[in-house]
């Protein structure tokens, strides 16, 4: 017998309403706030922060611990700002004053292949010196230290980026904080945000919250089965976004990065990226399967090589040997670090752990210990590496005060789109913690002149019959199966090298799992912790970031930034220097076009005959 | 590799014992996290573990859980090293279903 809902336990009254289900009963509590921030990372946390200072009554909600949730912990690298305002506003004299903002502004463009929004890139240009500074306040009374590298920049762990956040809140009084609790729907009235609906992860608890203002700042979405991200980088709130009327852009770019897959406990580690640019001394050759090397021009490897443009050369030549079957048995690439001698190791190693020991007990990264990839150097065996995800460059359309297509839907840090364009090689660190900042603030001015509007009871009927349908239904498809199908679909499909008919094959199967998933049923009853239904939530909103991802895919007939078209290798700037927009039309997805939005520099025009090609191009003159 | 879970069903309040089967290849180390979602994709999707905001990478310490009688990780200990695994919720803990426990 299929289990039905355990209603009892999230309907603690009147039982002759289960029948027809009336939703505002099945409510356990009701939370009144103004400003409902949703994540539990950087651009949630300062976003609660900086309106909370302006006296908003904030209500900030994380799926997991705050500063525990979210991709910050997963940080190996460091953030950054421009090196002018590292010595004169942080008033830092190791500072590099001539990585100046235009500089910056510049870089970003750039690495972006122009398809950023430039308002969007001053934003982050023009804000980041202020937050940097308040943040790293919050760092020092937190008792973190950080390793300071020119023009300005602070390296670090994940953990010792977290702290300070939880220092930030500390700090401030008055900020009601929920743990633990996943918002699952939005709630508008007339394309005006009144309120979210939560499930309390543990107790299966719904929750109702009356806002006026919502803040989205709940990450990306990372359909691949090889990701280096926090488990919780499902798309939810870019597709709850989506559904309450905002617009989504850029969705099919999604950066990877060099990631272990050796020792196979350890798959998902960034510690071969953590090495390559911590250890810039300790040279590597990049083998293939059969003992050859990739043989990646020596100019771009002096390009690139121990710094954050390699992430989007090691996923092109790593991608193409995958696509071209010279992967190992993991489905990766092998780093050979023989050329170097033993006291060259040695010293790298002791450079290496000298800096993160700061941070990470001596000999591990994070909690793993690094024995074994240490032995393995040593011993001049060859480590399988392979390109996993580690960040959305699309999401939603925002301006530079974070405002979207719904009056008061904020969204920051990467759930949002626009600052980096095709390819970031700045900081997603810095992009959380200004657009947080500058949400917190926008919101906070938009309620001081916004009334308050009731939630309009059909439409949370309405929701809620679609968040409790998986309780109901029968017979259907088990989440977790249609959850992995989501994964092996976009590693087919949708991953690194791309092409037109891997793409529709893959778009295909991404419509028939989005049927799937609405008559998807759980094994078991209990609303605890029930695995099945977070799954089946998480999956839905996967689906609606991977069509539009998908989609935008197939349309661009090109590649561009980490957009890689086996069938269209070229950067066409003459074509395709436009973004492609979603938005929910009726039941179906509506797809539009538009250039980026231009403020200082002009967009390019020809074709290169590779994104590799496009960085080479001296006309370019990139100078990071 | 015999993998029995100490369950707890929250409807019915009672507590249960179920063994499972999982492939384990000796040279390709396993953590539990991997054999746990073995279980979840392959053989029974009912059991609950730590699966949200989880880092993998044993950064957030979230996946407490008992393994034969020791508190672990479930994304850091290593399946391979034993030869039968008896998970349970983490002692002194509040056990919301399975091995998902709280303060």
């Amino acid at each position: 017998m299929h289990p039905k809902h355990n209603l009892e336990k999230i309907l603690p009254i009147d039982r002759s309403n289960v029948g027809c289900l009336n939703m505002r009963r099945v409510v356990s509590r009701v939370i009144d706030t103004e400003i409902l921030s949703v994540g539990g990372s950087g651009a949630a946390v300062t976003a609660a922060i900086y309106a909370a200072r302006k006296n908003s009554k904030v209500t900030i909600v994380s799926k997991g611990k705050i500063g525990y949730s979210g991709n910050i912990i997963m940080a190996g690298g460091g953030f950054g700002i421009d090196g002018e305002s590292g010595k004169n506003i942080l008033n830092l004299p190791v500072a590099n004053p001539e990585f100046t903002k235009e500089k910056l502004f510049d870089c970003i463009v750039k690495e972006g292949f122009f398809l950023c929004d430039q308002n969007m890139v001053e934003q982050y240009v023009e804000d980041s010196p202020t937050i940097a500074k308040e943040y790293l306040g919050w760092a020092e009374r937190a008792n973190q230290e950080y390793y300071f590298i020119p023009p300005a920049t602070w390296i670090g762990s994940g953990k010792s980026f977290s702290k300070p956040l939880i220092q930030g809140l500390r700090e401030i009084d008055g900020i009601e904080i929920l743990e633990d609790v996943t918002i699952v729907e939005l709630l508008t009235k007339d394309n005006v945000i009144t309120g979210a609906i939560g499930i309390d992860i543990y107790t299966g608890e719904i929750i109702l919250f009356r806002a006026k203002a919502v803040v989205i700042a709940t990450g990306g979405f990372q359909p691949f089965s090889k990701n280096n991200t926090v488990s919780d980088m499902t798309g939810d709130g870019v597709a709850m976004a989506y559904r309450a009327g905002a617009i989504l852009t850029d969705m099919e770019f999604i950066m990877g990065m060099p990631t272990a897959l050796v020792p196979h406990n350890m798959k998902g580690s960034i510690y071969p990226f953590v090495f390559e640019y911590n250890m810039r001394k300790l040279p590597f050759t990049i083998r293939d399967n059969f003992g050859n090397s990739l043989n990646i021009p020596e100019k771009i490897v002096k390009l690139s090589r121990g710094n954050k443009l390699s992430k989007l050369v090691s996923t092109y030549y790593l991608g193409n040997a995958i696509e071209n079957g010279l992967a190992g048995e993991n489905g990766g690439l092998f780093y050979d670090y023989s050329e170097n001698s033993l006291s060259d190791k040695i010293n790298a190693f002791d450079s290496y752990y000298n800096r993160f020991d700061k941070w990470h007990k001596h000999g591990y990264y994070n909690g793993e210990s690094l024995d074994e990839v240490e032995k393995m150097i040593y011993e001049d065996i060859p480590l399988e590496v392979g390109i996993a995800f580690e960040y959305s460059l699309g999401g939603v359309e925002v301006n530079e005060k974070m405002e979207t297509a719904v009056k008061g839907l904020f969204v920051a840090g990467e759930a949002s789109s626009g600052v980096f364009g095709a390819c970031r090689i700045g900081d997603g660190l810095t992009e959380m913690l200004c657009q947080g900042m500058r949400a917190g603030i926008s919101s906070a001015d938009y309620c001081q002149d916004t009334c308050k509007i009731e939630c309009d009871d059909i439409q949370i009927e309405e929701k809620m019959t679609g968040i409790l349908k998986y309780f109901e239904n029968r017979n259907g498809k088990n989440p977790i199966k249609i959850f992995k199908e989501i994964r092996k679909t976009c590693d087919n499909g949708f991953g690194i090298i791309r092409t037109g008919e891997k793409l529709e094959k893959a778009l295909q199967k991404i419509l028939i799992l989005k049927e799937e998933i609405k008559g998807a049923s759980l094994d078991c009853a209990a609303p605890e912790y029930n695995n099945q239904w977070l799954r089946a939530i998480e999956a839905e909103n996967l689906l609606v970031c991977c069509e539009a991802g998908i989609r935008a895919a197939i349309e661009r007939k090109e590649s561009r930034g980490v957009h890689l078209r086996k069938d269209f290798p070229h950067v066409n700037n003459d074509e395709y220097i436009i973004k492609y927009l979603f938005s929910k039309y009726d039941n179906d997805m509506k797809m539009e076009t538009r250039k980026p939005k231009i403020t200082k520099v002009s967009l390019p025009i020809g074709k290169k005959a590779s994104v590799i090609e496009y960085f080479l191009d001296e006309e370019l003159n990139y100078k990071r | 590799m015999k993998v029995i879970i100490n369950r707890y069903d929250p409807i019915t309040k009672k507590k249960y014992a179920q063994c499972f089967d999982v492939p384990v290849i000796q040279d390709k180390k396993l953590t539990l996290m991997d054999v746990l979602d073995y279980i979840s994709e392959n053989l029974d999707s009912t059991i609950s573990y730590y699966k949200h905001s989880v880092c993998n990478h044993g950064i957030c310490g979230r996946c407490l859980l008992d393994v034969n009688g020791y508190t672990k990780l479930a994304c850091l200990a290593i399946a391979n090293e034993y030869s039968e695994l008896i998970l349970s919720p983490a002692k002194g803990r509040i056990i919301v279903k399975d091995l998902v426990t709280r303060k």
